[in-house]
């Protein structure tokens, strides 16, 4: 069996898991760990087997390895799970940075209407008449959305 | 009608990826100096008498998600005759959460025992 049909098989095997995964450095250096692996389970089964059909070894070796679209699958999954895990991290620092700023907003807007009227309308209810509207405004919008 | 995988199988796909990294950190954390993934697939091969059934390339997701997690860390050893390969190598933090892991491990199948009794 010619080494030009066995590097077909594995070259086959190659583009079918790169079609099936992004195109990114991660997927690269996965290429490079299945390239790695393959090479040394080949040459052992060789070396074991000496006289066995060379073709019928890489099929082997690529059978154990599982499908491509079984390798993508598990890619998938762990990909999925770490970006989840990212994403909840990312929405409480949202909602803590959207809190914060809310917060100084209303505080701000209290001050200068207690100012501006001399006194006439209390810092502290300002404070809670603008903190009720800003908490009326937020379920309304997070009903939007959901509706949406 | 198309019949899905029995609750059976499904039951098993599903303890089988979680124990799977588990079990990684573990056949790690026994070779001090690293290991690479083609030992890893068959270490975990040889010593589970190929009970976790393993399609030996989706072991590479799961390193790469360690290594993610910072739990292992990646050096590269050139090869005379082959490619370039990874080794593998548990971190601090790795070899905190093997512990840990390790710890539940034990705790959930002594657990187990008590409910079977």
């Amino acid at each position: 069996m010619s080494r030009d049909e066995i590097g077909r098989v594995v070259e086959n095997y190659f583009k079918k898991i790169a079609k099936l995964l992004p195109d990114s450095f991660e997927t690269e250096d996965l290429l490079e760990d299945l390239k790695s692996h393959i090479y040394e389970s080949y040459n052992e089964k060789v070396q074991k087997n000496p006289d066995d059909d060379k073709l019928l070894l890489i099929r082997e070796v690529l059978d154990v390895l599982g499908t491509p679209e079984e390798i993508a699958e598990e890619y998938g999954k762990e990909q999925v799970e770490t970006e989840e895990e990212q994403n909840t991290v990312d929405r409480w620092t949202y909602y803590t940075m959207r809190l914060t700023l809310a917060i100084l907003v209303v505080v701000l807007a209290s001050w200068i209407a207690s100012v501006v009227t001399e006194g006439s309308v209390d810092f502290m209810f300002a404070v809670v008449v603008l903190l009720a509207f800003a908490v009326l405004e937020w379920v309304i919008r997070t009903q939007q959305t959901k509706d949406a | 009608m198309e019949k899905g995988p029995s609750f059976e199988d499904s039951w098993k796909i599903e303890i089988r990826r979680g124990i799977l990294q588990y079990a990684v950190l573990a056949i790690v954390n026994r070779h001090e100096k690293g290991i690479h993934g083609y030992g890893i697939a068959r270490e975990l091969e040889e010593r589970t008498d190929g009970l976790l059934q393993v399609k030996e390339g989706t072991l590479y997701p799961i390193l790469h998600r360690l290594r993610k997690e910072r739990l292992l860390n990646v050096h590269t050893e050139k090869s005379e005759s082959g490619p370039s390969r990874k080794v593998y190598v548990l971190t601090g933090e790795g070899d905190r959460v093997f512990r840990q892991l390790s710890i539940l491990v034990g705790d959930i199948f002594d657990k187990l025992e008590v409910l079977k009794k």
